[in-house]
């Protein structure tokens, strides 16, 4: 009998020894990437015309009591269009936290990426472990450059991990959960539509992996209640239309807004995107194969037509590898890596080291370009402008009612025709001098390295008043 | 193969109608002739750009597809066009037909073949053309099933390789795909056996192949140089890889989700499979090449097929009635409604069918060669010029020839059709007297408004500015 336990004695010891390095390695490594996470928060660019549209929709709401529905005067192109005051919840959101300083928003932004590779770890960890958790944390965060930003689009992100966490065991309290934060989120942005698109995937993998009776109907009912959500905003019926618009998948939109991923998000897409198409090869989505596909695929397609969802695809994706790997390779499971109170330690740790953070890191310059935008609407004097960059018109347009552009960021709710219009001056088609003229455009924020901007600075009444590296602005003779 | 070859029909119809549409007097084929009629003559595969190049003459220059050169001057005109223009829509139908061989030989099922033939056709529908990349294709299928022979047969991938290196310089990817193969093997094998001793021996081999032109060593030099020439980022081809790429997401995209799905230890990399190692480095090299340049799509389809296909196969299996899981039952009718929605898709595109825009200034051309006087011209799209090669009294800035013209050549071009802000001093600089343009497009539209040259020539797609006394 002695001989029998002792080996089995010493067997239980280096378990156990082996449990506590993997226990503290695992600590150290959740700390590290939480850190990670937040300093590259702190430390990336902010989407100037983004915030710079909240400013203007969010303020309009808090100074106004009302949502703007329709475009106003700061457009001359397109004054009463409907826009459905799309995004007006998290205008309002963005708007509270910038007048309470950078550093509100700052933090509020550290948070949602905090809480969106949490979910991913918590989607990974149910399948493949606390290691592989972390692994799929380090894979989605390498899809996250361009995202971590304020108005980056981690907010997305957060939204699409939680989203599909609540998703991927379906119940009642799922379906009821799943289609409340749907609701939310159809009001706090565009990308809300995603949210029964997500749903769709989970109750396409719940079916094909055979899922019980129970789950199948909640996952159905969870697809009905984050279909219904969209319904739930100003817009009513418009908002799925006006969403998909705003979401720029739209190949119609070429040449108005860039959307291919090495543009948009060029680091995250040429290291994230196929750092996990590499890891997809190497693992196969070996566990629920047939249900994995539906949302792998979707979220890559995603990212593929546009570079922005390159971040969601990365949250939605990386778990499903992670438990791949956990099947490819039970050791991990089985380590021992600490406990609850640990995680909620590390937690905290996380959150306070991004307070911290806040509080040294100064708020950002504009970006080129912007700042161009910036400097015509506090010049005090009226402008109808051009943009190159329609999302350089977003932060022009708070000038108004004496600034007023040709068309900016929300693209949706500009007729075709402007858009084509827009289109034809930057590709310099289309009689794009008479359109010029037509709609009376006195001042263009240009492009440096662009044919047209060549072409402006050799046309008899144009001068250039303002440049930086990104852009120049021109302005009529007449207006000076 | 049955299933298969109904597929490759319908892709070779395909390719044989482009291809002998295609314009016979295309502006790289224009060079390629004179380069096989030089070579033809002298019996000397030239290796300087010649003074007609007036922004780089006497470049050093490694014309890397001079055999292709050589046939396309025979196939110049008349029958001889039709067949070389037939030769070269061969070489996606061979390609495909080894690929699906291979995959049969290693296991795939008739379906899977068939599925995996019809993502391939579709992913090579984009960059086919009368091309000397497109003649390698079957090159590359064949090197991969010599790679896969486990005998002395595996040695004929260095002739290939050799062959190979006398066509394209893609050949460079021999050397270095036979190593990775090595490893792969060695990994499977878990050490240095027999087959991975063959395949290192091969790679070695393969890296002396490549040199076996009338270039030697310059060949895989200038290959290694490509990969951080600026020219890259100015030619369509090299452009990243996405969404609106439709044989990206037709072709080559399907094959690897359907990878990504298979992956894993239960198929792609089955305990059973002998070379899951192998496998799976190759299609990772292969699958980030064709993330990141378009260029490698069909390439990539053409190395997948034979490795997806029986991972799909062990899927699509018959399975006992208690066995199969729902996502069996999907998979037995939305595959074959896959493959039959392809198909219709194929076919529309069968029918609309129209010959290519010939793309060349022809006319521009013609009419500057009746006008007196020495032209160094400029064209709008560097392929055009090459029309004006071998043309008493013309030299150009930049032609079909691209590569041997140095890095601020390039620039200075850039600069130009861009309209940056040195544009005119540029022209200058260079003593460009004459620029050859589309209609309507930027440059056009800057030369009517540049003092000192004058319209001398306009259709509806083109226009030729030379400069006028004054201006010069």
């Amino acid at each position: 009998m002695v001989g029998a336990t002792q080996p089995a004695g010493r067997e239980h010891l280096v378990d156990a020894q082996t449990a506590s390095v993997a226990g503290a390695g695992y600590r150290a490594a959740y700390v590290a990437l939480a850190a990670t996470i937040v300093a590259g928060t702190a430390f990336a660019p902010v989407n100037s015309g983004a915030v710079a549209l909240a400013h203007f929709l969010g303020g309009h709401v808090l100074n106004d009591r009302a949502i703007a529905m329709r475009l106003g005067s700061e457009t001359f192109t397109a004054p009463g269009s409907y826009s459905g005051g799309i995004g007006w919840l998290g205008a309002v959101a963005n708007e509270l936290l910038a007048r309470a300083g950078h550093g509100y928003a700052l933090f509020a932004t550290m948070l949602a990426a905090l809480v969106a590779f949490a979910f991913v770890e918590l989607r990974a960890r149910r399948a493949g472990g606390r290691w592989l958790a972390l692994g799929a944390v380090v894979l989605a965060g390498s899809c996250a450059p361009g995202s971590l930003g304020i108005a980056g689009g981690i907010t997305t992100a957060a939204f699409a991990a939680v989203l599909a966490y609540v998703l991927e065991r379906p119940s009642r309290t799922a379906a009821i959960v799943a289609t409340v934060l749907a609701v939310v989120w159809c009001n706090v942005a565009a990308e809300g539509l995603l949210a029964p698109a997500i749903a769709a995937c989970f109750a396409a993998a719940t079916t094909l992996r055979g899922g019980t009776g129970d789950e199948r109907r909640w996952s159905r009912f969870a697809c009905l209640g984050t279909a219904l959500a969209l319904l739930a905003t100003p817009a009513f019926l418009s908002y799925p239309l006006y969403a998909l618009g705003t979401l720029r998948l739209d190949r119609d939109l070429f040449g108005v807004v860039a959307y291919h991923p090495i543009d948009v998000a060029p680091l995250a897409y040429r290291v994230g995107f196929t750092a996990m198409v590499l890891a997809g090869l190497a693992l196969g989505l070996q566990r629920d194969r047939g249900a994995s596909i539906p949302l792998f695929a979707a979220a890559a397609i995603l990212a593929l037509m546009n570079g922005a969802f390159v971040i969601v695809f990365g949250v939605l994706a990386a778990p499903v590898l992670a438990a791949s790997a956990a099947a490819a390779y039970p050791y991990f499971d089985k380590l021992s890596t600490g406990s609850l109170r640990g995680d909620i330690a590390s937690g905290v740790a996380a959150v306070a080291l991004a307070a911290g953070l806040v509080a040294v890191a100064a708020a950002p310059a504009t970006a080129p370009g912007y700042a161009l935008a910036a400097s015509l609407a506090s010049d005090g004097r009226s402008h109808r402008v051009f943009c190159y960059d329609v999302d350089w018109c977003d932060v022009a347009i708070s000038g108004a009612p004496l600034v007023s552009v040709f068309a900016d960021g929300r693209v949706a709710a500009y007729p075709s025709t402007v858009l084509s219009r827009q289109r034809d001056i930057v590709a310099m088609k289309n009689h794009w001098r008479s359109a010029i003229e037509r709609y009376k455009v006195d001042t263009m924020i240009l492009r440096n390295d662009r044919p047209l901007t060549t072409m402006i600075s050799m046309a008899p009444g144009w001068s250039v008043v303002a440049s930086d590296s990104a852009a120049s602005v021109f302005e009529r003779a007449a207006l000076r | 193969m049955k299933y298969a070859w109904l597929v490759i029909a319908v892709f070779a119809s395909r390719f044989l109608t482009t291809a002998i549409t295609y314009p016979p007097g295309d502006g790289d084929l224009y060079w390629q002739r004179l380069l096989g009629l030089q070579v033809l003559r002298t019996h000397v595969v030239p290796r300087a750009l010649g003074p007609e190049a007036f922004s780089a003459p006497y470049a050093p220059w490694v014309p890397q597809e001079w055999l292709f050169g050589i046939a396309a001057y025979f196939g110049r005109s008349g029958l001889g066009w039709d067949i070389f223009a037939g030769a070269c829509a061969l070489a996606p139908v061979a390609a495909l037909a080894i690929a699906c061989w291979h995959a049969l030989r290693r296991g795939a099922s008739e379906t899977a073949v068939a599925v995996g033939a019809t993502c391939g056709g579709l992913a090579m529908l984009e960059s086919f053309g009368v091309r000397a990349q497109v003649a390698v294709w079957p090159l590359l299928a064949l090197f991969m099933l010599a790679l896969d022979e486990d005998g002395p047969w595996a040695y004929a991938a260095i002739a290939v390789a050799a062959f190979w290196s006398n066509w394209h310089a893609s050949a460079m990817l021999a050397p270095v795909v036979a190593g990775m193969v090595a490893v792969g093997s060695g990994l499977d094998e878990r050490g240095f056996g027999k087959r991975t001793r063959r395949l290192a021996i091969i790679a070695a081999a393969c890296c002396l192949a490549i040199c076996v032109n009338p270039f030697g060593w310059d060949l895989p030099r200038y290959a290694i140089g490509l990969f951080d020439n600026p020219i890259k980022a100015y030619i369509t081809e090299w452009k990243v890889t996405d969404i609106d790429d439709p044989s990206f997401v037709q072709g080559a995209w399907p094959l690897l989700l359907l990878a990504i799905a298979f992956g894993g230890r239960q198929s792609l990399l089955r305990p059973g499979n002998d070379h899951r190692w192998r496998d799976l480095i190759v299609l990772g090299t292969f699958a980030f090449l064709l993330l990141s340049a378009a260029r490698n799509v069909a390439v990539f389809a053409i190395v997948a097929i034979p490795i997806v296909t029986p991972a799909l196969s062990l899927w699509l299996r018959k399975k006992p009635e208690a066995e199969l899981t729902r996502a069996d039952r999907t998979a037995a009718w939305a595959l074959p409604a896959g493959a039959f929605a392809l198909a219709i898709f194929v076919g529309i595109h069968l029918a609309k069918i129209t010959p290519p825009a010939t793309g060349l200034a022809n006319a521009p051309l013609a009419a500057l060669a009746k006008m007196p006087g020495e032209h160094d011209i400029f064209c709008a799209d560097f392929a055009w010029c090459s029309l004006a090669l071998g043309v008493p009294h013309e030299r150009v800035f930049l032609d079909g020839r691209a590569d041997p013209f140095p890095r601020p050549v390039w620039e200075d071009f850039i600069k130009i059709i861009r309209l940056n802000h040195a544009w005119r001093s540029l022209l200058d600089s260079h003593g460009i007297n004459t620029v050859v343009t589309q209609r309507y497009t930027p440059l056009d539209q800057a030369m009517a408004l540049n003092p000192g040259w004058r319209l001398a020539y306009s259709d509806k797609d083109y226009t030729l500015y030379v400069r006028t006394a004054s201006g010069a």
